[in-house]
C-alpha cells in the first residue's frame, strides 16, 4: 500500500519519464547508417593507402557515385567539371570532403527511405490536416541552405576556421533530431508543429511541452547512436546556443556556425525551420565568429544558387535557384498569411468600445512592433524597463514611469525612473525586501517610500513585467493616470507577454554576465597565484641550489684561490704571475656568482636606519665604481629633497640601485648614466630614476628582463643576474621597479622604494 | 720590539710551576713585588711541603698577569698556537701551509667539533680558525663551548664559512666568535686579522 501511495503522488513525474525514455530507445532502434558510410567514417583521413579501398567502396554504390559527383563536382572554386570519376573526387576535393559527402547522402536517403516507407502504416493522413504535418521536402531544404550557408560563412572566416566542407555536413544534419522525432511519433509530431505556429513558440519549447525533451536531446541520441563524430554530435544537440554560453566545448566555433547559418536562413525564409518565433541574432554571431562587415551579405546573395545545386544534387526535384527564391517567398507568404488570419480573429476579443478598438489595436501592434525593433537580447533590464515605458509613453500617453527590478546576486532592489526617450533620470539601490503575503502594490510603496518620487496621492499602475505574482522580479510603474488599467484586457496581456519574454531574457544574461565577470576574474586571480607559486617555487629551489653549491663549491674555491694567492708570492717572472693572479681572480667572480644566487633566494633582511636619497646613490656610486671594471660615468642630478632624511636601508637600496647604474652603463657604450632622485613625502617613498641612452630593449627582452640569467648579449658575457638582484633586493624593502625602454633610443628604469619618515624632522632645503 | 734577553724560552712556555725568581722575570717586576702580592694572596700558589719556599702554578699566574694587565708573550714565547678546524683537508693543508710558511705561528689541525674540543685542551691554542659546517656540530657551538670555559677566554677564534648567511654570522657573533671570513679568502687579509687579533707586532716577511 505504502508503495502505490508514493507511486501515485509522482505518477506525472514518472509517466514524462517514461515517455522520454520510451522516445530515446525508439531512436535507438532507428536503422544504421549504410555500411559503406559507417566504413567510410571509420578510415583515417590521412592514410594514403586507403584512399582505393574508398573509391572501391563508393563505386561500389553507382547511385551513391553520381550523387557524390554531383555533390563535388563545384565544392572548389575552379575545378568546373573536370571531376568524372570517384577516383578524381578524393584525390582533387580531399577525403575529408568525399567523407562529408558520402554521409550528408547517406543520412539523407536512409531517413527519406525509412519514412516513406513507415508512414502508409502507421500514420492516417487526414486530409484536413494535410497543410499541417511535417513538412519533410521543406525540412531538407532548410537543413540544405543551412548546410550551405555554414558551408559559405566557414569559408568567409578568418583561419583557423572549421573546414567548409565540415560545416556543410553539421548545417545539413543538424537537425536530424526532428526527423528522428518525426519518424518515432508519426501522429504526434504534426501536433507538435501546430502547437510551435498556434503558440508562437520555438520547435523546442513546443517539443518540451507535449513531449519533455526537444529535438536536440533526440538529435543527441541519434548521433550517438549513428556514431557520428562528436563535432556532428554537438551541432544536433547544442545548435542554437549563444557561442558565450559554451566557452569549453571544442568545437564552439562550428555550433555557432550552424547557428548563425540557421539564424540567416530563417530571415529569409528558405525552406521550413519548424521555428515560430524567430528573433534575428545574426548579427552578434557573425561578429564573434570573427565575420567582416558585409560577409553576411556577400553569403546571402551567393546561397540560392548553391541551395538550388545541392538540391539538385540530393535529388530535391524542381529546385532552380529563382524556385528556391520562390519557395522562400511562398513560404514567407504562408507565414504571413497565418499571422493575418490570428490578427483578424483577434479584434473578436477587443469587445470595449467598438469604434475605437481597431485603432487601439493597431497601435498596441505597432507598440509591439517598435519594442521588437528596439529591442535586442543584449539589452540589460534597464533597458527592457526603458523600452517598455517609452513604449506606455507611445501608446498611452507621456507620463513618469518607474522600473523596478530585483538583482539577485546583489539580492537587492534597483529603482529608476525612466524618461520618455527610455533613458535614465535617477536610479537608487534599495536593498532587501521580505516579498511574503504582500501584494505588487503595497511592494512598490515600501520599495519606493524612501526614494520619495511618488506621492501618496497619485494614480499607480503596477505591471509585473517578470516572474509571478508572490515574487515578482521586474516591475514598470506607471505613475499619474490610470490609462492603463483602462486598456482592454487582451491588450494588456499581449504587451505584456512581449515585454516578459525581453524581460526574462535580459534577467537571465545580466545574471550570466555576473558570473562570466566573476569567472574570469577569478580565472585571472587564480593564473596570477599560479605564477607567484611558479616564482616562489622557483626561488625555494634555487635557494636550496644556491646553499649547496655555496657549501661544495665554496671549498674547492678556497683550495684554488689560496694556493694561487701563496703562489703569487713566489713566482718572480712576470707572465706567470700575470697567470696565477687570472685565477685568483676568476675564483673570486665564481664566488660572488654563488653569492648572488644566494641572495637571490634568501635575500637578507633590512635593517632600516636614517638616510637620504643623496646617501643612497652615493654609496649605489662607489659600489659600482668599487665592484666592476667598468669605468662609471654617472651624472647625479639631485633633487631639492634628495637630503630629506628618511628611514630606509641604505645598504641594500643602495645595492638595488647598484646594480641598476651597472646594467645601465654595461648598455650604454660607455656613455653617461644619468641618475635622478626625489623624496616623495606625500606617498612616503624615494623615488630614483636611472636612465641610459644605450640600445634598450625589445618587447621580449623586457618582458624577461628580471628573470635569473635572461641576458640579451651573447651567452656568457655577463652573469645576467643585475636586474633580478636589483628587482628582489627592491623587492625585499617592499618596493618596485618598473622599467621603460625604447629600442634604439634608451633604457628608463625606476626605483620606488617605501620609507618611513625620519623621527628627527631636521629636512635640509 | 722584543727584549733581546728574553728569547722565546721553550722551558717557559711548557712549563708548569713557577719560583718567584721565574715568575718576576716573566712579569718584569722584582721579586720582592711576587713575594709581596703572593703573601698578600693577590697571586694564589702554595709553599713547598716542609720549606718555605713558593710555588706559582702556570695557570695562577697567567690569571695574575692578565689581571694586572701584564703582556704574557714572553711566558708564551714568540710563535702562537693555531688550531685550524675543518673537514676538508685539503683547506686544512692549504691553512697548515699558509700558517706554517709566515713563520710566526705553530699549527695543529681538527676535522671534527669533537677533535677541537680534545685539540684545545692538550694544545691550548691561542687562536682557532674554525669552519661553520662540521660534520658533527657547528661552528657557534664550538664556539660556545669555548667561550663558557673561562681559562679560554682569551682565545681567539676567526670562523670561516662558504655559505654567508646573515643568521650565522649573526650566532657565531653572540656565540663568542672574533671575526668572520667568507671563503674563499684572501690570504693577506687572513694574516692581518690574526695580526691584530693576537696582538703581534707586524713583522711578517710581507711588510
Amino acid at each position: 500500500m505504502m508503495r502505490s501511495t508514493e507511486t501515485c503522488n509522482t505518477s506525472v513525474d514518472n509517466d514524462r519519464t517514461r515517455q522520454i525514455q520510451l522516445i530515446l530507445s525508439q531512436i535507438n532502434e532507428l536503422p544504421t547508417l549504410s555500411p559503406i558510410a559507417t566504413r567510410l567514417m571509420e578510415i583515417g583521413s590521412d592514410d594514403e593507402a586507403n584512399l582505393s579501398e574508398i573509391t572501391a567502396l563508393i563505386q561500389s554504390d553507382p547511385a551513391l557515385t553520381s550523387k557524390i559527383l554531383g555533390l563535388c563536382k563545384r565544392a572548389e572554386r575552379g575545378l568546373g567539371n573536370r571531376i568524372t570519376t570517384v577516383d578524381q573526387a578524393v584525390k582533387m576535393i580531399g577525403l575529408k570532403a568525399v567523407q562529408a559527402a558520402v554521409l550528408s547522402v547517406s543520412v539523407y536517403e536512409l531517413l527519406n527511405q525509412t519514412n516513406t516507407k513507415q508512414v502508409p502504416g502507421e500514420y492516417q493522413p487526414g486530409g484536413d490536416e494535410s497543410d499541417r504535418t511535417f513538412d519533410r521536402v521543406g525540412f531538407w531544404m532548410f537543413s540544405i541552405a543551412v548546410a550551405s550557408c555554414a558551408q559559405l560563412i566557414s569559408q568567409q572566416m578568418p583561419s583557423p576556421a572549421p573546414a567548409p566542407d565540415e560545416a556543410f555536413v553539421a548545417g545539413l544534419l543538424h537537425d536530424l533530431g526532428r526527423q528522428a522525432l518525426d519518424f518515432v511519433l508519426p501522429r504526434t509530431y504534426p501536433r507538435i508543429i501546430e502547437l510551435a505556429e498556434s503558440a508562437r513558440l520555438s520547435g523546442a519549447q513546443a517539443e518540451q511541452r507535449v513531449l519533455g525533451l526537444d529535438h536536440h536531446e533526440a538529435g543527441k541520441q541519434l548521433a550517438e547512436h549513428w556514431q557520428l563524430p562528436t563535432a556532428l554530435r554537438d551541432v544536433m544537440w547544442l545548435h542554437g546556443q549563444p557561442m558565450d554560453a559554451l566557452p569549453e566545448n571544442e568545437n564552439r566555433t562550428l555550433i555557432g556556425i550552424v547557428t548563425l547559418a540557421i539564424g540567416v536562413c530563417r530571415t529569409i525564409h528558405l525552406g521550413f525551420s519548424g521555428d515560430c518565433c524567430a528573433q534575428d541574432e545574426t548579427k552578434p554571431i557573425a561578429k564573434s565568429l570573427g565575420l567582416k562587415q558585409g560577409a553576411l551579405g556577400r553569403i546571402l546573395h551567393q546561397l540560392p544558387d548553391i541551395v538550388a545545386e545541392k538540391c539538385n544534387s540530393l535529388g530535391i526535384e524542381g529546385t532552380t535557384s529563382p524556385g528556391v527564391l520562390m519557395n522562400a517567398l511562398s513560404s514567407a507568404n504562408r507565414k504571413l498569411g497565418r499571422l493575418t488570419l490570428e490578427l483578424n480573429k483577434k479584434p473578436a476579443l477587443v469587445r470595449t468600445q467598438p469604434t475605437d478598438h481597431v485603432s487601439l489595436l493597431e497601435k498596441t501592434l505597432s507598440t509591439i512592433e517598435q519594442f521588437t525593433e528596439l529591442s535586442n537580447a543584449t539589452d540589460s533590464p534597464v533597458r527592457v524597463m526603458g523600452l517598455a515605458g517609452s513604449c506606455l509613453c507611445d501608446l498611452l500617453g507621456k507620463q513618469r514611469h518607474i522600473g523596478l527590478w530585483f538583482d539577485r546576486e546583489q539580492s537587492r532592489w534597483e529603482a529608476h525612473v525612466l524618461c520618455v526617450d527610455g533613458q535614465l533620470k535617477d536610479s537608487a539601490f534599495l536593498g532587501p525586501m521580505p516579498l511574503e503575503s504582500m501584494d505588487q502594490i503595497e511592494l512598490t510603496s515600501r520599495l519606493l517610500a524612501p526614494t520619495g518620487w511618488v506621492q501618496s496621492t497619485e494614480p499607480m499602475a503596477v505591471i509585473n513585467l517578470f516572474g509571478d505574482e508572490t515574487e515578482p522580479l521586474m516591475l514598470l510603474i506607471r505613475l499619474g493616470d490610470d490609462a492603463w488599467d483602462a486598456l482592454p484586457d487582451q491588450l494588456r496581456d499581449t504587451l505584456v507577454k512581449v515585454w516578459a519574454h525581453a524581460g526574462h531574457v535580459s534577467l537571465r544574461r545580466s545574471s550570466d554576465r555576473r558570473l562570466t565577470d566573476q569567472l574570469a576574474a577569478s580565472n585571472r586571480r587564480i593564473m596570477e597565484v599560479q605564477d607567484e607559486l611558479a616564482r616562489a617555487q622557483s626561488l625555494a629551489r634555487l635557494g636550496m641550489m644556491a646553499s649547496g653549491a655555496a657549501h661544495e663549491m665554496n671549498n674547492p674555491l678556497t683550495v684554488i684561490s689560496g694556493y694561487a694567492q701563496l703562489l703569487v708570492d713566489r713566482i718572480t717572472t712576470e707572465p706567470e704571475a700575470q697567470a696565477v693572479s687570472a685565477i685568483v681572480d676568476a675564483a673570486c667572480d665564481l664566488t660572488d656568482l654563488i653569492t648572488s644566487l644566494h641572495l637571490l633566494a634568501e635575500p637578507p633582511t633590512p635593517n632600516p636606519q636614517e638616510t637620504t636619497a643623496r646617501q643612497i646613490v652615493e654609496t649605489a656610486i662607489n659600489m659600482a665604481r668599487s665592484r666592476t671594471c667598468l669605468p662609471i660615468d654617472a651624472q647625479f642630478s639631485p633633487n631639492d629633497d634628495a637630503d630629506d632624511a628618511v628611514v630606509c636601508d641604505r645598504e641594500l637600496a643602495a645595492r638595488s640601485l647598484c646594480e641598476l647604474i651597472t646594467n645601465a652603463q654595461d648598455a650604454t657604450d660607455n656613455k653617461i648614466v644619468q641618475i635622478q632622485a626625489q623624496t616623495d613625502h606625500g606617498n612616503d617613498r624615494l623615488e630614483f630614476v636611472v636612465q641610459d641612452s644605450g640600445s634598450g630593449m625589445n618587447e621580449h627582452t623586457l618582458e624577461h628582463a628580471f628573470d635569473p640569467f635572461f641576458s640579451d648579449k651573447p651567452a656568457g658575457r655577463q652573469t645576467g643576474l643585475g636586474l633580478s638582484r636589483a628587482l628582489r633586493l627592491a623587492q625585499q624593502l617592499g618596493g618596485e621597479i618598473l622599467l621603460y625602454s625604447v629600442p634604439d633610443v634608451g633604457t628608463k628604469a625606476v626605483l620606488l622604494l617605501p620609507v618611513m619618515p625620519a623621527q628627527s624632522q631636521n629636512r635640509a632645503a | 720590539m722584543s727584549d733581546k734577553s728574553h728569547t722565546p724560552d721553550e722551558s717557559w712556555a711548557d712549563k708548569k710551576i713557577f719560583t718567584t725568581g721565574e715568575a718576576a722575570r716573566v712579569c718584569k717586576v722584582s721579586q720582592q713585588t711576587i713575594i709581596r702580592c703572593f703573601d698578600a694572596g693577590r697571586l694564589a700558589g702554595f709553599r713547598v711541603p716542609g720549606s718555605k719556599f713558593r710555588r706559582i702554578p702556570r695557570e695562577e699566574l697567567i690569571r695574575f698577569m692578565h689581571d694586572n694587565s701584564i703582556p704574557t708573550d714572553l711566558l708564551e714565547g714568540q710563535t702562537r698556537r693555531v688550531l685550524v678546524v675543518d673537514d676538508d683537508p685539503q683547506v686544512l693543508e692549504l691553512l697548515v701551509e699558509i700558517l706554517s710558511s709566515d713563520g710566526r705561528f705553530v699549527v695543529q689541525t681538527a676535522s671534527t667539533g669533537y677533535d677541537a674540543g680534545i685539540m684545545t685542551e692538550s694544545f691550548r691554542p691561542h687562536l682557532m680558525i674554525l669552519d661553520f659546517l662540521l660534520p658533527d656540530i657547528n661552528g657557534n657551538l664550538v664556539c660556545q663551548r669555548l667561550r663558557s670555559n673561562p681559562q679560554y677566554k682569551n682565545t681567539r677564534v676567526i670562523c670561516i664559512s662558504g655559505v654567508v648567511d646573515e643568521q650565522q654570522v649573526k650566532s657565531l657573533i653572540e656565540a663568542g666568535a672574533d671575526h668572520f671570513l667568507k671563503k674563499p679568502f684572501n690570504i693577506r687579509q687572513l694574516t692581518q686579522i690574526m695580526t691584530q687579533l693576537l696582538e703581534l707586532p707586524d713583522n711578517n716577511h710581507d711588510a
